[in-house]
């Protein structure tokens, strides 16, 4: 009997092929040299959709080996439901070991968070990212972006934030606040809340940054200034939960989740499922601290 | 010579931990990593002291041009689509090594993507590297340098190795880094490396974003990374 | 709280994966061979091929079963199967005057060498649902079939060559503009690497080729309406066979097969910037894989569009035509907003409220 091998298949390991990955990985050393610029790259295809994660995903197969233990979380949550394709085909792919456990992890891939628990040197934190470009709202063309940031010829930007002030007093920007690195590039941090944006600045682990769909990588080193844009008397500051706490836990210094129940009533609870299931069975965390959150009451 | 492909070489495992450990030191620069022992047919460069063509570096007794970490470095990040120069004396069978076990293109100098070189080149070889330009910084080049030795402290250094005494004109450095991936400062101590090189280098990197990265490595395995955004100080030691 | 359930997400995917299976086989109707839909849905297979960029009928005929007929979802597919096939050449380059013509038709001429030959179209049909279709067997298609047998003349095929164009006959006459210095010949490969603005014409065609082709249509059809400057006439459209060649380590350049493909050169003329200049004949051009007809007319009306920006039509916006008709971009970005957005929402609830606030503090004090 001859077996029909035709429409058997076999993928290579982290299923994108060898050549591919090594043009990743070139790009990703540039970005990390030049810490918050958009390096443009091949992005390969991939069997999930553009814009639910291809470009996170790109970096993570890109560097992920045999050894490492995979993280994977989507608006703070390891269980969310495309977190759980995502990881689900990373595993497939590598055979890796997978957690929920940030601590445990040595390769954090996110969408729109960052973990509640402080990242280390001995982890990689990987974002997707739907716009890498924070000057699009401004400039539509992306020629033209690209001599601005060229150029470090910002001032359309500044104008924006300015403008925002006017009209609503605050600047009125939420998730995904744009930043300078390094005291050069305006980046767009993802659509994170500002409530993490602080956290990005002198860090101990490596944040890199995958834009599939846009085909752009960056990066941001650790021990690097990430400063929000701020003017001196219009200042960056994060969000403000008016004194409410996690109903479960209670809370306060975590970005919290607004639930409603069916009898109408509302409560808050910790976002970050790792970080909540920690506290709710009493065990150690070692939280991100800085001057945003400790104005906050524990 | 018969030039052999690498068969001690993994091109899926071997090149994503070398990776990793690349990464890891482009991202603290100055951070020593060490790539694993494999056994390698690189070939002998030339002995004598021929001077490069470009650069007048010449090969010193007891220096390797090429070494086993920068053979690994070209083939961690080396492929078709991307072209290198090499350096110095032993450039020839050094550039059919690389050709052979990567299908990366020799190119010029001034249009290679990768140049490896020794730690003994001058200014001139920085100066005449790709910088990128303002929209596509990223084009700028990566330079493999092999130096003597590297350390996190002087006498990691080690003895000055026998037969070279005479020779030797005390070209042990002492680097200090700041900027992006170095909290406060992180030095650096090299042997082989050439005064004028880093000042070349730092000259080529003044007009951030433009510029060259750096990979230093050893002929024990050692590897540290200067990325284009590191700013540079040494001294002689 | 199924959506993100403490522990549920798994379980819900997995359930979901397999309703779709069961959406797909509970009629219990017998399964659809890939054969038939290779051979009896031909045009989607086309457009499968097109917009995946990959030429593999058959493998196009699964994803369009694996999909149930959704063609952005089967093309997703042959896209992303793309990245697991190694990529051993580049092919020489198509000539498509050694094309094995089905269908070779010209608007510019009443007649062109060899004739218009209309092939296989519907054009001059009219589409009346044929209920009959409802009834065709096994039988029906074979008496077709030994029908139309009889009155294909073997004689014949001997006389069938391969044909000049019609761009030919307008160069040797000296009508069509000299391709210029600042048309930008480089040649990039777009599977390769980003595009980059402003992207060379290779760069725009290799987009368009695999753009999907509702898309173009809209543009291209927003071109002929006052939104844009752009209203060629079809020098010649072709559909056949073309050879296919590479170049093998040795050099020597083997034959690999065959594909179809659809070819537009449309005629228009240049718009001059300098005054009293010649107004020459440009060309626009399409070409794609399959029979598709109307992706290649709109790739040959959107290349000269491109190539004459006006600031204010969206088709003659390289950036805007390339990034939008990418399919499988476009068909992924438009869906993300399913997936949860609520931290992102969390966020700018936050920034809203505060602002209220801040708004009702301010009319107290001013009470």
């Amino acid at each position: 009997m001859i077996e029909n091998k035709k429409f058997r298949s076999r993928y290579n390991f982290a299923f994108i092929d060898e050549s591919t990955k090594k043009e990743i990985r070139r790009k990703l050393l540039k970005a990390v040299a030049i810490p918050g610029y958009q390096c443009p790259y091949s992005s390969p295809e991939m069997p999930i959709s553009r814009g639910w994660g291809t470009g996170g995903l790109h970096v993570t197969l890109a560097i992920i080996g045999r050894d490492d233990v995979f993280k994977i979380i989507d608006q703070g949550s390891d269980a969310s439901v495309n977190a759980c394709n995502l990881r689900d085909f990373v595993q497939m792919m590598t055979g890796c070991k997978t957690t929920f456990d940030t601590t445990e992890a040595t390769l954090i891939q996110t969408r729109h968070r960052i973990t509640e628990e402080v990242l280390t040197d001995k982890q990689i934190f990987v974002f997707q990212v739907p716009q890498p470009e924070p000057l699009r709202s401004v400039e539509r063309y992306e020629f033209r972006t690209r001599q601005m940031h060229g150029e470090a010829d910002y001032a359309k930007m500044w104008v924006s934030l300015y403008e925002s002030f006017v009209r609503h007093g605050d600047i009125m920007l939420g998730a995904g606040y744009p930043v300078k690195v390094n005291g050069r590039y305006i980046m767009a941090p993802s659509p994170i809340p500002r409530w993490d944006v602080p956290n990005l600045h002198q860090s101990e682990t490596l944040y890199l940054f995958g834009a599939g769909r846009e085909k752009r990588l960056y990066a941001v080193p650790p021990h690097t200034t990430v400063e929000p844009l701020e003017f001196e008397d219009v200042r960056f500051h994060i969000e403000d939960f008016n004194g409410q706490a996690c109903y479960q836990t209670g809370s306060r210094r975590a970005f919290l989740d607004e639930l409603f129940f069916d009898d109408g009533s509302k409560q808050f609870i910790v976002n970050d499922s790792n970080y909540l299931d920690k506290l709710r069975l009493g065990q150690p965390v070692k939280p991100f601290t800085n001057p945003y959150l400790e104005q906050i009451e524990p | 010579m018969q030039m052999q492909r690498e068969t001690a070489y993994d091109p899926v495992f071997d090149a994503q931990e070398h990776y990793r450990l690349l990464l890891d030191a482009m991202a603290r620069p100055g951070k020593i990593n060490i790539l694993p022992r494999l056994l390698l047919a690189i070939p002998a460069p030339a002995t004598g002291a021929v001077p490069s063509a470009v650069t007048g570096a010449a090969s010193q007794p007891g220096s390797r041009v090429f070494t086993d970490a920068a053979a690994l470095v070209g083939f961690a990040l080396l492929n078709a689509d991307v072209s290198f120069f090499v350096d110095g004396p032993g450039a020839d069978p050094a550039s059919r090594y690389l050709l052979v076990n990567t299908s990366a293109r020799p190119a010029t100098l001034e249009e290679a993507d990768f140049v490896f070189a020794s730690g003994r080149a001058s200014a001139v070889l920085v100066e005449a590297m790709k910088k990128g330009s303002l929209p596509y910084p990223e084009e700028g080049a990566t330079l493999i340098l092999s130096v003597g030795a590297l350390a996190t402290e002087p006498s990691g250094l080690g003895m000055i190795p026998d037969g070279a005494a005479a020779g030797h004109t005390g070209n042990d450095l002492a680097l200090t880094l700041q900027g992006p991936g170095i909290l406060d400062k992180k030095m650096l101590f090299v042997r082989g490396l050439n005064a004028t090189l880093m000042e070349g280098l730092q000259q080529s990197n003044i007009e951030f974003p433009l510029g060259v990265d750096t990979i230093l490595t050893d002929g024990d395995g050692r590897v540290a990374g200067i990325p284009r955004s590191s700013r540079i100080r040494w001294e002689a030691i | 709280m199924g959506y993100v359930a403490v522990k549920g997400g798994a379980d819900a995917i997995g359930n979901a994966k397999e309703l779709v299976e069961f959406y797909r086989l509970k009629e219990q109707t017998p399964p659809i061979t890939i054969q038939q839909i290779q051979t009896q849905m031909r045009l989607s297979i086309d457009k499968i091929m097109g917009e995946g960029g990959l030429y593999a009928p058959e493998y196009a005929a699964i994803a369009l079963k694996q999909s149930e007929g959704e063609v952005f979802e089967a093309a997703f597919i042959l896209r992303a199967y793309i990245t697991t096939l190694q990529r051993n050449y580049y092919s020489e380059t198509i000539d498509t005057r050694e094309m094995f013509v089905r269908r070779k038709i010209s608007a510019s001429f009443r007649e062109i060498p060899g004739g218009q030959v209309l092939g296989p179209t519907r054009d001059y049909t009219q589409r009346l649902l044929d209920t009959s279709l409802a009834e065709e067997t096994a039988e029906t298609v074979q008496h077709f079939l030994a029908d139309m047998a009889h009155r294909i003349e073997p004689q014949r095929f001997a006389g069938i060559t391969t044909f000049d164009k019609v761009i030919d006959l307008l160069r040797r006459e000296g009508l069509l503009q000299p391709v210029g210095n600042d048309e930008d010949t480089t040649l990039k490969d777009i599977t390769r690497e980003a595009i980059k603005f402003p992207a060379p014409r290779s760069a725009r065609l290799q987009m368009m080729a695999r753009s999907e082709t509702g898309g173009l249509m809209a543009l291209g059809y927003s071109s002929l309406r006052g939104f844009g400057n752009t209203h060629p006439t079809v020098g010649e459209l072709r559909y056949g066979t073309v050879p296919l060649r590479v170049r093998d380590n040795s050099g020597r350049v083997r034959y690999i097969g065959k594909i179809e493909v659809t070819e537009a050169e449309m005629i228009t003329s240049t718009k001059t910037k300098k005054k009293k200049s010649i107004p020459y004949y440009s060309i626009g051009y399409g070409l794609c894989f399959g029979q598709n007809d109307t992706k290649a007319i709109c790739m040959g009306i959107l290349d000269r569009a491109m190539r004459s920006p006006d600031g204010k039509s969206p088709a003659t916006d390289a950036e805007f035509v390339l990034y939008h008709t990418e399919g499988i971009e476009a068909m992924g970005f438009v869906n993300h907003l399913k997936l949860p957005h609520y931290v992102t929402f969390q966020a700018s609830l936050s920034n809203v409220r505060a602002a209220i606030r801040k708004g009702q503090e301010k009319a107290k004090e001013l009470v």
